[in-house]
């Protein structure tokens, strides 16, 4: 192999002197500069992950030889559990270096479906898992300006591991599209249940806000806000617990008629703007303003419940009213969410449901007046006092002012429940499932033929001319190490332990590598 | 003074300024200052073989990363390696000529964008060749996968050498010397550290940089 290139290199007859061929007033084009700005935004994205995964790795097997220690295993197991860690670890690196796309997984039936793509079941065809493929349109979301939010999702996704949030486990693109790999959960969603059941007994929601109120408490400990808590972005897993997602695909209420609301601004016809971006297909327009009984109420909101949560509009009916007035909000906005969750699960209607999103939103934000509980609602006064006090102004709402999830926990609402067994109980429901490949718990969607995009790798390649579409989402990829299947002697090692942290540990760290430092001149110019 | 780009930050538009000569390449002169940020320890743990990871798992994970970055950072130099600018690939007075065993059996003398082409397009075929890099658990390398290796990233280190010794007032220009040392430094330790690449052979034509950079 060596021979045949033996004369590859040759010492040309040239004076050391370099021709400079510049001619005298070449323009670097756009397309340069897209290309600089993709590759710095990828090798800086390249070297965050490689120096996390440096210390990820360290603390898998910290955590395995600390379990290790503390369990009562022959010498022989104990080598097996570490040979095993290896082969994942071997495999891991395996799977980081191949580029996955669309076709290495059989597409099997859609699960969801919104303003920027579709959720459908897959099995990946090397291991034959099932996976749920969440699929985004890159020119829909660019148009919307949702690619923060898109890319929020993908971080959040792959920084937190917890039993409360469903997982990620890959993430590619190809041109058109973003593709988020996920466990699927066929349990459905909490707005399925709502919907079937009608109202639950405080037991039951307790069970459903308990486990909620953990999945906000793993999200906000991340730094995110979810801004988007609802009935639909509930899932069960088969077991009936409960793991916060969006497959709602980020369905973004259009609010341009909407920040500039008042709170004491009267509830008139000429208030209330009809050029919210509706969905043809959704029969949510203005109708009659006159006052609808708690049972009427419930029954409009059961008929109309699907046809907005897959519109293109989306729900309003759990967005914090801060969020609305875009006055600036923090974590407690999700508490309010999770308030007008409960209302809902233990009255049969949102707190502020209107036939129409504008109406809704505008009851939001004149909250004080608008938040009641009809004559037949039999709420323990435990419960009643827990929504009051998180559908209420973000100053005085319980999570506000750093207090977190602990002071939600706290409330003598829950006080039997053990936290820390939550996830270990048994549910208060466990879903019908025959099978991993069973949809009976998802809403049926028909197919819709798109032509099938070509294999295209998600890695870089200096072929695919790199678009001012594609520099939005460099550094999309992701692996997540449990994609990995232990065998039979693996150990679960996302203990309890907890090994020690470097700096460069930080999910939010900056560069390892210091770029600032690197650079000349501030011009750019070499002197 | 040698020739150099003025970044004009108005509208986003590089000109060039240009000059007759250059006595030699314009990295020489900058190395230290241009390399002094690099975290070396960051990096040179970063090249180490992890424990209980297989070596040509790691060398393959590697190599791919390394065609990715060099793929990329060539990438923003299209408008500036041209057949007229680059007529023969080559580092100052080494000349590279293109020959990949197969289609091309005798070296022949390409431009510096056609040998750049054609090196991305071999590599990606030996990358995607399941029998030299296979995909799915379980599934060995080759024997003698250590010399596929060897032979990508000696080609691999001299599109860097082109890029030093003939583009790199562009990527000053460009703003991108630090990704770019930062690469080619993470690069250079990996070679090193398992003897990758000849540093005497292969070396040469930027050998001050690669001693530089190798004994921070």
């Amino acid at each position: 192999m060596e021979n045949q290139e033996e004369d590859e290199v040759v010492l040309a007859k040239v004076t050391s002197e370099v021709e400079d061929n510049f001619e005298d007033e070449g323009l670097v084009s756009n397309s340069t500069l897209e290309k600089v700005a993709a590759a710095k935004k990828y090798i800086e994205n390249h070297y965050n992950r490689r120096m996390r995964h440096i210390q990820q790795r360290k603390e898998r097997r910290w955590v395995l030889e600390q379990k290790i220690a503390s369990l009562d295993v022959s010498e022989k197991e104990q080598l097996e559990l570490l040979e095993d860690l290896q082969r994942k670890e071997t495999e891991y690196t395996r799977l980081m270096r191949n580029r996955l796309c669309v076709d290495d997984f059989d597409l099997l039936s859609i699960i969801g479906r919104g303003a920027f793509g579709e959720v459908r079941l897959c099995r990946e065809k090397k291991t034959g898992n099932i996976y749920a493929m969440k699929k985004l349109k890159k020119s829909e979301m660019l148009s919307r300006g949702q690619v923060e939010h898109v890319r929020a999702e993908r971080n959040l996704l792959a920084e937190v591991a917890s039993d409360c949030i469903v997982k990620l486990y890959y993430s590619f693109q190809d041109p058109e599209y973003l593709y988020l790999i996920m466990e699927y959960l066929s349990g459905g969603d909490v707005m399925t249940l709502l919907m079937r059941e009608e109202t639950l007994t405080e037991t039951v929601a307790r069970f459903y806000i308990a486990q909620s109120v953990l999945a906000i408490e793993s999200i906000h400990k991340h730094n995110y806000v979810h801004r988007d808590i609802k009935p639909d972005n509930l899932l069960l897993d088969k077991y009936g617990h409960m793991k916060l997602s969006d497959f709602g695909l980020c369905k973004p209420l259009d609010c341009r008629n909407i920040s500039a609301m008042n709170v004491n601004e009267p509830l008139n016809d000429e208030n209330i703007n009809e050029s919210i971006d509706g969905d043809e297909n959704c029969s949510i327009g203005r109708r009659g303003r006159r006052w609808k009984s708690p049972l009427e109420q419930l029954q409009h909101w059961q008929i109309n419940r699907r046809k907005l949560a897959y519109s293109t509009v989306g729900t309003p009916d759990y967005i914090a009213p801060e969020v609305l007035l875009k006055k600036g909000y923090g974590v407690e906005c999700d508490w309010w969410s999770l308030g007008a969750i409960m209302y809902e699960m233990l009255v049969g209607y949102p707190p502020f449901y209107s036939d129409d999103p504008v109406t809704t939103c505008r009851k939001i934000v004149s909250w004080r007046t608008h938040l009641v509980f009809p004559e037949g609602a039999r709420l323990t006064p435990e419960a009643r006092d827990l929504i009051c006090r998180l559908l209420c102004d973000s100053e005085h709402r319980l999570g506000s002012h750093g207090a977190g999830a602990e002071q939600i926990k706290a409330h003598t609402w829950f006080k039997d429940v053990e936290w820390e067994k939550l996830y270990e109980m048994d549910a208060a429901f466990k879903p019908v499932v025959n099978g991993e490949l069973d949809t009976q718990n998802f809403m049926k969607f028909d197919e819709v033929e798109c032509p099938k995009p070509a294999r295209t790798g998600s890695g870089p390649s200096w072929k695919v001319s790199i678009t001012p579409q594609n520099i939005n989402f460099v550094g999309y990829t992701y692996r997540n190490f449990d994609a990995v299947r232990g065998s039979r002697h693996s150990l679960d090692i996302k203990g309890s332990v907890s090994p020690p942290r470097s700096s460069t540990d930080s999910t939010r760290s900056d560069s390892a590598i210091d770029y600032t430092k690197l650079s000349t001149g501030g011009d750019g110019s070499q002197q | 003074m040698g020739g150099f780009l003025v970044l004009n930050s108005s509208n986003n538009v590089v000109r060039t300024v240009p000059s007759k000569k250059r006595k030699h390449p314009e990295y020489k002169s900058k190395i230290r200052e241009l390399i002094s940020g690099i975290r070396s320890d960051n990096l040179r743990e970063a090249v180490r073989l992890p424990q209980g990871v297989d070596i040509n798992e790691w060398f393959a994970m590697n190599t791919v990363d390394f065609f990715n970055q060099i793929s990329l950072l060539y990438a923003t130099l299209e408008e500036f390696c041209t057949q007229t600018t680059c007529p023969v690939m080559n580092a100052g007075r080494y000349e590279y000529r293109w020959a990949d065993g197969t289609t091309i059996t005798k070296p022949k003398t390409v431009s510096a964008p056609k040998y750049v082409e054609y090196l991305i397009d071999w590599v990606e075929t030996e990358i995607d060749n399941e029998a030299i890099f296979p995909k799915n658990p379980g599934e060995p390398f080759p024997p003698n996968f250590e010399d596929f290796v060897k032979r990508i990233l000696r080609k691999l280190f001299r599109v860097y050498a082109h890029i030093y010794y003939s583009h790199f007032h562009e990527i000053v220009a460009l703003n991108e010397q630090a990704h770019l040392n930062t690469c080619f430094k993470h690069f250079l330790l990996f070679v090193s550290e398992f003897q990758l690449v000849d540093k005497e052979k292969e070396m040469a034509p930027i050998k001050s940089l690669v001693e530089t950079m190798l004994d921070q």
